[in-house]
């Protein structure tokens, strides 16, 4: 389970101070589908980069799994972040010098699992997001929808219980769109895994458990 | 670590390949340097040891030029150590000019341990070589010949004819025919008599003399008697100068130190340009890498873990300039050494030195990369605000 309780995030812009999120109560369920609906600049994303533990926030408390996220040393974040979370960008960011097969077993490889085992996970998640075989070709031979699919992939390597998705639609044409949101409410229904979506589209509610308005 | 550090090296190439020029360039010019400066310190410190055991040296300069040349027949020697009660040294060198053609007749001895002696080859000329009798005269008190064989220091010593196809600079070998540069070593000539008679009369050999100060504890009048016997010798023909070793210690610092020693401080000065650059070259590679960092970040990797990729990327960076470096400056030192009067040798002190360069190295190129990891703010890298 998330919890967030009285969530504060500032900015510090040109020397002004700037409360990108104030008071925030959020909490999310193991299992759900909530989608982080709002207008660019709503902090949507801030939120998102807080659940995951690649921010901080500025006052409140933020619990995950029970644990306060905010007493967590950088090693343990990184630690919790790879068991934890799998994060989905809107502009993918898959590493383009690594095969699409090397890039899903990043986070296998920083949890320590050995290389037989990574690549046989490898194989069933191209399998899964319907990219079998293509393992070793690069991110820039593929399609924005294929990139986005490998980089669900690389998400759920480590069976993470939450997957973080931001704007994870934002670069594709609608039938991409569409094909990627369907693997997202596929996983959440299969696996069970959590799924916290950033979107201001606002087709793709309809997928969600719960819609947050920001 | 190593996989991925090898991959961003093949991904930076260019930069790299640069750095690693200029890296190996440096290490190269610095070793060769250095070891002309550690090898001229020897030779001061030797000429220094020398001092203080406090031999006081006599230079004769014929017509008044600044040049030694007075050449001892054996007789005279031997009166000039009656007269000094023992104290009086010499030494004698001949110029490369003697040392060319199968014509002369000289034969050269290395001046070093007589245990490293065994190693090497004399070559003497055909004339020399047929003529190896007592009656034959020696600028130096350590050679002789008995019964046609070469003795230093009491040791025999292999004396073989000159070959046609050895040149002036091959009259040393090793055994195994290898050529030594005659630089490398000081020579102590010898002539068959007649040659000798000749030479004498037309001042070619160089010589020089000196007196232990053990025996010159007599306010001068064994230096006195000493110079009289000799300006006797030279006929009216010679001037006499009494230095010391101080001054020869001096001119190896005015000759044979100070152009190494500005290349030294040239190589110095270059590694650290090439430093500069290189530091300047990761910053650049890693700005343009921050991005990666960052997903790989976001991804679960730890500062740590990053840190230590890059470092093993700089290291086999380094390792490979830095080891090349050395390879072309042990190589320019043996065989294109600077014109010396002394030998010049790479030294171990001469590796650690670069070794501990190249670690100075590293960690100067290490250190800003971990501060700049560790201040990577994932989120404004992905631009997630």
């Amino acid at each position: 389970m998330i919890e967030l309780r009285n969530a504060y995030k500032t900015y510090n812009t040109n020397g002004n101070d700037k409360n990108v999120l104030e008071n925030v109560n959020l909490r999310v369920e193991r299992g759900e589908f909530i989608i982080l609906f709002g207008r660019s600049g709503c902090g949507k994303t801030t939120l998102l980069n807080i659940i995951g533990l690649i921010d901080n926030l500025t006052s409140g408390e933020y619990l995950v799994e029970g644990i306060n996220a905010e007493i967590l040393s950088r090693k343990e974040a990184a630690k919790y972040r790879n068991a934890l979370f799998g994060y989905i960008f809107q502009s993918f960011y898959l590493l383009p010098d690594l095969s699409a097969g090397e890039n899903i077993q990043l986070p296998m490889r920083y949890k320590g699992m050995p290389r037989d085992e990574q690549k046989e996970r490898t194989k069933i998640l191209l399998e899964q997001v319907g990219m079998a075989g293509r393992d070793k070709e690069f991110p820039n031979r593929m399609s924005g929808g294929e990139q986005q699919r490998i980089a669900i992939a690389r998400a759920l390597a480590n069976k993470p219980p939450y997957l973080l998705a931001d704007e994870p639609t934002g670069n594709l044409d609608t039938t991409n769109r569409d094909h990627i949101v369907h693997l997202l409410s596929q996983i959440n229904k299969e696996q069970g895994s959590t799924i916290v979506m950033v979107t201001h589209d606002r087709e793709l509610l309809k997928y969600a458990d719960r819609v947050v308005e920001m | 670590m190593i996989k991925d550090a090898i991959r961003y090296i093949y991904i930076e190439r260019r930069a790299y390949c640069f750095i690693a020029v200029q890296l190996a360039l440096c290490v190269a010019l610095f070793t060769y340097s250095l070891s002309h400066v550690t090898s001229a310190r020897m030779a001061i410190e030797n000429a220094n040891n020398s001092i203080q055991s406090g031999r006081v040296n006599i230079e004769a300069h014929p017509n008044n030029e600044n040049t030694s040349s007075l050449v001892l027949s054996n007789a005279e020697i031997h009166s000039l150590r009656e007269i000094t009660n023992g104290a009086f040294h010499y030494t004698a060198y001949c110029t490369t000019a003697y040392a060319s053609g199968d014509d002369v007749t000289n034969a050269f001895i290395m001046t070093m341990d007589e245990d490293e002696l065994s190693k090497y080859v004399v070559y003497v000329s055909s004339k020399l070589f047929s003529s190896l009798t007592d009656d034959i005269v020696f600028f130096n008190d350590s050679v002789s010949v008995v019964n046609g064989t070469l003795y230093y220091w009491g040791h025999p010593y292999e004396v073989k004819p000159m070959p046609e196809s050895i040149s002036g600079r091959s009259l040393i070998t090793t055994i195994d025919g290898e050529a030594i540069s005659m630089d490398d070593v000081l020579l102590f000539s010898c002539f068959s008599k007649n040659v000798y008679d000749d030479l004498r009369k037309e001042d070619h050999v160089v010589t020089s003399f000196s007196l232990d100060d053990g025996e010159l504890s007599d306010n001068g009048e064994l230096l006195w008697k000493t110079l009289r016997y000799l300006e006797e010798i030279g006929d009216g023909g010679y001037t006499f100068s009494v230095g010391s070793l101080i001054q020869e210690a001096a001119k190896y610092h005015n000759y044979s130190v100070m152009i190494p020693a500005y290349l030294g401080e040239t190589g110095i000065l270059l590694l650290l340009i090439a430093a500069l650059g290189m530091i300047g070259a990761m910053r650049m590679i890693l700005r343009k890498r921050a991005r990666d960092y960052a997903i790989r970040l976001a991804l679960g990797a730890t500062e740590w873990e990053l840190i230590r990729g890059s470092t093993c990327e700089v290291m086999i960076l380094i390792l490979t300039g830095g080891i090349i470096g050395c390879i072309i400056g042990a190589v320019a030192v043996k065989k294109y050494p600077f014109d010396t009067m002394f030998p010049v040798k790479l030294s171990c002190s001469v590796i650690a030195t670069d070794m501990l360069i190249l670690l100075i190295l590293t960690a100067a190129m290490v250190i800003p990369v971990c501060v700049r990891i560790m201040r990577l703010r994932i989120s404004d890298l992905l631009h997630c605000n």
